[in-house]
């Protein structure tokens, strides 16, 4: 398609911004699983992360007029979401009905402050996707300016 | 001394080639042009339409790609109708031609 080629700036802006959503959705799981000690698979939480990676673009999109490099703008994608193999910190509740015979409880990997650092630079990133779209509609509108005159 | 005479210029008129368009086909090489850039316009349209409708029903929860959806429907609408005005434009220029 002719016009997506032309606006393909917000394909590849998308991609950011979507990117940075489930990097937010992760941050909110981690956060909110904060102090969860079961899960399915068994034993307490541990932190996710998410894996980013380029995205090459089609070959079939690409025309003769694009300089050579240019497959390689094709935008990012979310490549999986990892587990953090940190240690699990050990805190002494013997309370905790996951508490073990010594009264230790095997807490998740999840440490918060790291995690609003975490959610304050996808926050950032998705401004800063927000502020390329608009500066790419400023310069389409400004070159259909040209025709106005 | 040799004059040429009138109308038997040394340079040639036109290029003929360049004089008279090409007969051609039907001829409606503007008019398809259009057509398709219509065509297009239109799609972004209705890819607009889908997705914020999408984002209503719930079928996607990123707002941001509809909302890039939509801004892509008013610059490609935006840019067809400043063709259209400079071709009415010059179709008025055209009309205003004394005679």
């Amino acid at each position: 398609m002719s016009f997506d080629g032309m606006l393909g700036t917000f394909n590849v802006i998308s991609s950011g911004l979507t990117a940075e959503r489930m990097r937010m959705e992760v941050i909110a799981n981690n956060v909110a699983n904060a102090s969860a000690t079961r899960t399915a698979e068994g034993g307490p939480y541990r932190r996710k992360e998410v894996v980013f990676a380029t995205v090459l673009r089609d070959r079939e999109e690409l025309n003769a007029s694009q300089p050579p490099g240019s497959e390689e703008l094709g935008g990012v994608r979310v490549l999986g979401i990892v587990e953090d193999l940190t240690e699990l910190p050990r805190v002494y509740n013997p309370g905790h009905p996951d508490a073990d015979a010594e009264g230790f409880v095997t807490m998740p990997n999840v440490n918060i402050p790291i995690e609003m650092v975490n959610l304050i630079t996808a926050s950032r990133s998705y401004e800063a996707g927000i502020r390329a779209i608009q500066a790419f509609q400023e310069m389409a509108e400004q070159a259909l300016s040209l025709a106005r005159t | 001394m040799a004059v040429s005479p009138i109308g038997q210029s040394a340079v040639p008129m036109a290029n003929p080639s360049l004089a008279v368009p090409a007969s051609n086909g039907d001829g409606h090489a503007f008019n398809r042009v259009i057509e398709e850039f219509l065509y297009d316009v239109n799609l972004q349209q209705l890819k607009a339409d889908q997705a914020s409708e999408h984002l209503m029903t719930g079928q996607t929860d990123n707002i941001h790609e509809t909302m890039i959806a939509l801004s892509k429907a008013d610059l490609s609408f935006r840019m067809f109708m400043e063709v259209r005005n400079r071709a009415i434009d010059a179709y008025q220029e055209i009309m205003r031609m004394q005679i």
